[in-house]
């Protein structure tokens, strides 16, 4: 700690933002692709490129379902979307869960490559693939953001005069400098937005003191309490189910325009059968659905749920804030840029760290210390995207009859990064790593188009003219990737040539 | 109304950035008139006035200010990257956003 409150909060953001950085990197640059994360599954699943966007025939589905899952005891049926043009259907046999794609109008099965998709990214986003753990971990990590957000405004100084200033000639250090001020303070309402509602998602894990009263620690039953839902056992007698197509659109006939999302049956056929018609939260940014119940045997209308409870409106808002699950198109694309903004905060704190201390001289120990921190900043800024990008090619190249073929492409994403990380560490000069990931990245990335033209007929040469935007914007988005990176790999190389002058005052600006 | 709104908000920024004397020198080389600095800040919050107003005509009062501020942002981001390296063409962007603006909305 230091002596003045400034100088304590620049040591908080220091010493913070280095420990916590790394994990910060992966958790904002895999939420940034989550942002597109349905229309990374599409991509990633080229045997539903020719499905025609949202027509539906719920009937059809309805009888490939009770063929498939005849005599289980819970239906779920999620309709297809503008984002992703497929039905699903999943069914219940005594806890034993399975599930098909099926084509929305012929009610078809369609045989698709079996890939995670951008549900990778998600999972990897809010508990790094570590369950319950990783829950915590991202959120201790969410906490230190903030702490960072503050401690960066109160050391930030010139924060109005500097508003605008971005001086890329100067000194590496002000050059990094001013990236980072910049990619933190214009897109500062956005990164405590992210952060604070990244925290609340997972509030009642954190701070579970509510839960542990009121319900003695029954995080199910604050759900059911919630929800609303209507319960009710199999009955035993037989009794034919009502069409679902009709129960669908009268559902729809309380929602003034929404859509329908999921339609789930509980013990189809029998006399006591319930089918729930869950409204698509496509239009609002709350992130509730709205829910009509129906008796499944005689189409009586049980129960028309809509959440009016204040709090709970408020949580929802709060988090669909975070989620985006609407479908807004334009402020999909500014969600990524900015997420994409806060990665690159993130990275250039990294950097700077570096940097600052590069030309300075120091005792042995210290020099093992600052060496492991450059060698993780390139394992992990540089080595991270190479590893998605290895993720994509494999989605093009494994067969795709290979068993357990999702799990290879994820186990490819690992196996890259571990190599990166390894090429980062036994690299002996530090600014080749840096030079070869990130060119390394940007070819990957910048190639991606060309091994889609060679591997699948979705390419753009056909999505642009098509205007498949959903398609063509993953593969022009890559491209520009790529480049990025490549210019990244261009300027890398410099931050290490000059040292700072020593005439600079130290304190002229924020320390980092 | 979308590109009415992205215009706006960048032209706003852009008027504001200008109004700082040492960006104004960036793009136009001479030193900034006393006049022009409140006038540029004026228009600038003007703008960005409107353009708010805009999106949430557009959009609603849920969606609308959301999306305004991830547009401030980017436009942001965008002027202060291009500056260094091509103060005219950011003036120029601003400028032919603005003009576009209308004859797209007409189409």
């Amino acid at each position: 700690m230091k002596d003045s409150f400034t100088q304590s909060m620049d040591w908080l953001h220091t010493w913070g933002g280095l420990l916590f950085g790394w994990l910060l990197f992966v958790i904002f640059f895999s939420g940034t692709l989550t942002v597109f994360d349905k229309e990374i599954t599409y991509w990633m699943q080229p045997e539903l490129h020719h499905l025609p966007a949202a027509a539906l025939n719920v009937d059809a589905v309805t009888r490939q379902l009770s063929t498939l899952g005849g005599n289980s005891d819970h239906w779920w049926i999620e309709l297809p979307t503008n984002r992703l043009p497929v039905t699903k259907i999943f069914w219940k046999r005594q806890d034993q869960f399975e599930e098909r794609l099926i084509e929305p109008l012929s009610g078809k099965p369609v045989a698709v490559r079996d890939t995670h998709g951008g549900e990778f990214f998600y999972r990897f986003h809010y508990q790094l693939h570590l369950d319950r753990v990783g829950v915590w971990v991202v959120g201790a990590s969410a906490l230190v953001m903030l702490v960072a957000l503050v401690t960066g405004l109160v050391i930030h100084r010139r924060i109005f005069k500097d508003f605008f200033t971005f001086r890329p000639r100067s000194s590496p250090h002000r050059a990094w400098l001013d990236v980072h001020n910049l990619t933190g303070v214009l897109v500062l309402p956005f990164h405590f937005m992210i952060t604070f509602t990244g925290l609340v998602i997972f509030g009642q894990i954190y701070i579970p003191a509510g839960v542990d009263l009121l319900y003695g620690g029954d995080e199910e039953q604050v759900v059911a309490d919630m929800e609303q839902r209507i319960e009710r056992s199999p009955q035993h007698n037989r009794a034919p189910l009502v069409s679902l197509e009709t129960l669908e659109r009268r559902a729809r006939e309380h929602w003034d325009g929404g859509t329908t999302e999921w339609i789930e049956v509980h013990n189809p056929g029998d006399r006591h059968a319930l089918v729930e018609i869950t409204r698509r939260t496509d239009d609002r940014l709350a992130l509730v659905s709205d829910r009509v119940t129906f008796d499944g045997a005689t189409g009586e209308t049980l129960q028309v749920w809509k959440a009016t409870q204040p709090a709970f409106l408020t949580y929802s808002v709060v988090i669909g804030l975070h989620y985006i699950w609407f479908d807004k198109i334009t402020i999909r694309w500014l969600y990524f840029l900015m997420g994409l903004a806060a990665s690159v905060m993130i990275a250039t704190g990294l950097v700077l760290w570096t940097v600052k201390r590069r030309a300075r001289h120091f005792d042995a120990a210290t020099t093992v210390w600052y060496r492991l921190v450059e060698r993780l900043n390139i394992a992990i800024v540089a080595g991270l995207p190479i590893a998605t990008a290895a993720f994509f090619w494999s989605n093009r190249l494994l067969p795709t009859d290979l068993a357990g073929r999702a799990l290879w492409e994820m186990r490819m994403f690992f196996l890259t990064w571990g190599f990166c990380v390894l090429h980062a560490f036994l690299r002996r000069e530090w600014s080749a790593a840096w030079k070869e990931q990130l060119y390394g990245g940007g070819a990957l990335f910048a190639c991606l188009p060309l091994l889609n033209m060679a591997t699948t007929q979705s390419h753009m040469l056909i999505t642009i003219p098509n205007e498949m935007w959903r398609l063509a914007g993953i593969d022009l988005t890559s491209l520009a990737t790529g480049l990025l990176l490549g210019w990244g790999g261009r300027h890398v190389g410099r931050i290490g040539t000059a040292s700072q002058p020593a005439s600079e005052p130290v304190l002229e600006t924020q320390q980092v | 109304m979308r590109w009415i709104e992205m215009a706006l908000s960048y032209n706003g920024l852009l008027a504001l950035c200008l109004s700082m004397p040492k960006h104004y020198r960036q793009v136009f080389v001479q030193p900034q008139s006393r006049l022009k600095g409140p006038l540029l800040r004026l228009g600038g919050w003007l703008a960005l006035s409107v353009s708010l107003a805009v999106g949430v005509l557009r959009n609603g009062w849920s969606f609308g200010p959301v999306e305004w501020v991830g547009m401030l942002a980017v436009a942001g981001l965008a002027i202060v990257f291009l500056l260094p390296f091509a103060p005219r063409t950011a003036a120029l962007i601003g400028v032919t956003g603005l003009l576009s603006a209308p004859v797209i909305l007409l189409l």
